[in-house]
């Protein structure tokens, strides 16, 4: 079995990967729920529910504003009570509608017989997920609608979809790609028809055998239009140009897009939530989140309505706070440090990482040895100590001749040095004074 | 309102340690460092002893009472150059000559450019060679192995292999043989090839260095040799080469960042030491050899980049 992979560079985290293969909660239904009107890159929607309106599950709430944004829809039915700002899992204040949840719902998936989607025209599907609010779910939260409506100049063959799920302690796509695998099968079918390309391949990490099984006998009647392709664990290969270039040998130049070269990507979640939206119409209001680490007592894939509180969602994995240090929105190496508990779960969430005692904490740093571990591992071919000290010294152009603004932040560099020098936070710095310097 | 620990991606780390690759280039130091004391005795054991003590007491002196840093006595690094400095000197050698070399070899290899990592040459070597060129008598006059190994009195010295090669004499199987085991005159961290290539695989099974430096240094010093009618073998077994690719050439600090880098730095590196061997005045060249390359390393990082990705449509 030929199993692909990118290079150069990547890591070898340990996986944790410890909710594999356990069966999927639903969270019981919360009494309130927030949500925020700007999930997803571009301009925040805007509102179209008044205070004191009643509205029912899955009722748009906030319709797409000017450009590129994305809809927002509600889980469940209830009452609007407020509209105005809370802060977000980062504490930062976003203009969000509180709804008073009624009593008697429950939060599930309701399972559907596949429904037939073959006569969904291209101009049909992006207008389905634009309607049904889809954004990016492995984390980017880019509006979906946008990102497979091809303009006239660009040639796309192949669509990539990512079930890669490189992150370490995440298992949310993993579930998703087991328990739904004809619907991600269809969605990829449904990318493929609104973009115009000829084929599928949907990349699997080989740590997630009985995915990429479920997904080979659902994609079986579609050979020669969509494949199934076993990926090397290894991180971050289900990073955009990463995996394009394992799955395709296709390079995309550091800071294009994957369009570029032909291609489209998008994560099996929101295959699957474009093939329901086409199919069903059914808007994206809830999502799969890990929920994992120190001081949780019931680990597990959890299925969450989007605006449930994330203290309401730890609380049902039973996590002990007293414990708890940390707490890291998405995987361990790309995610977000949560800033306050009291801020609702977003489309983009894949997990809430707990971290106790001393691995909340980072090692103190040494002085760099120049062992060259970092240019080994960087993905994409960066000098990233090269970088970090440019940034560190404030050496802009520098730092810009070196390919700064190359870089994913994928974090590689900072996890392998063995002076534990923050080198992904400095070449951050990096980044922000070319920017600052272009203004 | 319970608050958390908030940082930038990413949330975790590798358990590798500086001070862990240090400790680790330590245990792979040691096979070489019983051959050596086995064949030279309790004057070798002076030797390094003092070599290592006094560098950790340098480091931790320069630390805190000229750089203002507050550190720990014991640290991995100094301890790594000590044993390597003592490993390069002929047992017997007087302990302030030894200590003057420490001296050297931390305050001014290394200390002087800003301490751990800002070093451009290898601190040990720049004690060896300084000692080398400040007394050549004594820094030549090596003992013959096996002899009074558990005396401190002065052992009867004699001409290494490739002084005897340098006056002309044409290497035999024997001697390579006396080579491998450690049977020779020379530094007690010189002899025994085995020994040092045992270091070798355990350093690259615990993936402190990689094979790009020590196999280039070891083939290049092979084929010069055989390009100009050496004998490969005991060119690549005597002398300093050994010791020199596996824990010299391969200090993290003084070497090129990139794996080509390292590549051309090692074959140079021994380009540079059969050159010395065939045309210069000393019968060693591979400390002077590693001493070059550290200087043109910055060079070599500014040249030999990672290849940048281009766009490429099609496999």
């Amino acid at each position: 079995m030929k199993v692909y992979t990118f290079s150069p560079g990547g890591i070898h985290p340990p996986q944790q990967k410890n909710t594999a293969g356990t069966p999927v909660i639903p969270v019981s239904t919360p009494d309130t729920i927030v949500l925020p009107l700007d999930q997803h890159i571009g301009r925040t929607a805007e509102p179209v529910v008044s205070r004191g309106e009643t509205v029912g599950a899955g009722q748009l709430i906030a319709r797409v504003a000017d450009g590129i944004s994305a809809a927002i829809h509600t889980p469940l039915s209830g009452t609007v009570t407020e509209i105005g700002m809370k802060r977000n899992y980062s504490g930062i204040p976003v203009r969000s509608v509180t709804i008073r949840v009624e009593e008697g719902q429950s939060v599930e998936d309701v399972g559907m017989p596949m429904a037939d989607i073959g006569h969904a025209t291209a101009a049909e599907i992006v207008a389905a997920a634009s309607a049904a609010g889809l954004v990016g779910l492995g984390g980017a939260a880019f509006p979906t609608a946008f990102k497979i409506h091809v303009p006239e100049d660009n040639a796309i063959d192949t669509v990539v979809i990512n079930g890669a799920e490189c992150e370490p302690v995440l298992t949310c796509d993993d579930a998703l790609m087991c328990g739904h695998p004809g619907e991600v099968v269809a969605g990829a079918r449904l990318v493929m028809k609104a973009t115009g390309a000829n084929k599928a391949i949907i990349g699997v990490e080989d740590n997630k055998p009985e995915a990429i099984a479920h997904l080979r006998e659902s994609a079986a009647p579609y050979a020669g239009s969509v494949t199934v392709a076993v990926l090397k664990a290894k991180y971050p290969q289900g990073g955009e140009r990463q995996l394009v270039q394992a799955l395709t040998g296709r390079i995309i130049t550091p800071g294009k897009l994957p369009m570029s070269v032909g291609v489209v990507v998008q994560n099996v979640a929101t295959a699957r939530a474009l093939y329901r939206a086409v199919a069903f119409g059914e808007p994206l209001t809830k999502r799969i989140v890990t929920v994992a680490g120190a001081g949780i007592a019931r680990p597990a894939d959890y299925l969450v309505p989007v605006g449930m509180s994330i203290s309401a969602l730890l609380q049902q994995a039973g996590a002990d706070m007293e414990r708890i240090d940390k707490l890291v929105a998405g995987g361990p190496m790309m995610g977000h440090a949560i800033e306050t508990v009291d801020a609702p779960v977003t489309k983009a969430l894949s997990a809430v990482v707990a971290f106790s005692g001393q691995e909340a904490y980072r090692r103190p740093m040494d002085p760099c040895v120049r062992c060259g571990r970092c240019v080994d591992v960087c993905p994409n071919a960066l000098e990233p100590y090269l970088i970090a000290t440019c940034g560190k010294l404030g050496r802009v152009d520098d730092a810009a001749r070196a390919g700064a603004m190359m870089c994913m932040e994928c974090g590689s560099c900072s996890y392998v040095c063995p002076s534990s020098r923050p080198i992904t936070d400095m070449i951050r710095v990096a980044k922000y004074l070319i920017r600052k310097s272009l203004k | 309102m319970k608050t958390f620990v908030i940082s930038q991606a990413p949330h975790i780390h590798s358990p590798n340690t500086t001070a862990g690759a240090m400790r680790h280039v330590v245990i792979a130091l040691l096979p070489a460092l019983a051959v050596g004391l086995w064949w030279f005795g309790v004057s070798a054991a002076v030797v390094v002893a003092s070599a290592a003590l006094s560098c950790l007491a340098f480091e931790w002196a320069i630390s805190r009472f000229m750089m203002g840093r507050k550190v720990s006595f014991f640290a991995w690094a100094p301890l790594v150059t000590g044993l390597l400095l003592g490993m390069n000197l002929p047992a017997g050698l007087p302990v302030w000559t030894v200590v003057i070399g420490s001296l050297i070899a931390i305050g001014i290899g290394k200390m002087a450019f800003g301490g751990l990592g800002c070093n451009i040459f290898n601190p040990a070597l720049v004690g060896r060679v300084f000692l080398l060129l400040s007394f050549p008598a004594l820094m030549t006059s090596w003992p013959l192995a096996g002899e009074g190994r558990l005396s401190l009195a002065d052992a009867a010295t004699g001409a290494t292999p490739l002084m005897l090669a340098k006056q002309g004499m044409i290497p035999d199987r024997a001697m390579i043989l006396d080579e491998l085991a450690g049977s020779v005159g020379g530094s007690l961290g010189e002899v025994g090839a085995i020994a040092i290539l045992i270091g070798l695989a355990y350093l690259l099974v615990v993936r402190v260095i990689t094979w790009h430096i020590p196999v280039s240094v070891i083939l290049s010093v092979g084929v010069m040799s055989w390009l100009t009618g050496g004998n490969p073998l005991f060119d690549v077994v005597s002398g300093g080469v050994l010791l020199g690719a596996v824990f010299m050439a391969t200090d993290y600090a003084t070497s090129p960042m990139t794996r080509r880098g390292q590549l051309i730095y090692g074959v140079m590196i021994g380009v540079i030491t059969i050159i010395i061997r065939r045309w210069g005045v000393y019968p060693e060249g591979v400390s002077f050899a590693i001493l070059v390359m550290n200087g043109a390393t910055p060079l070599i990082n500014r040249y030999v980049r990672p290849r940048r990705q281009v766009e490429r449509r099609c496999a």
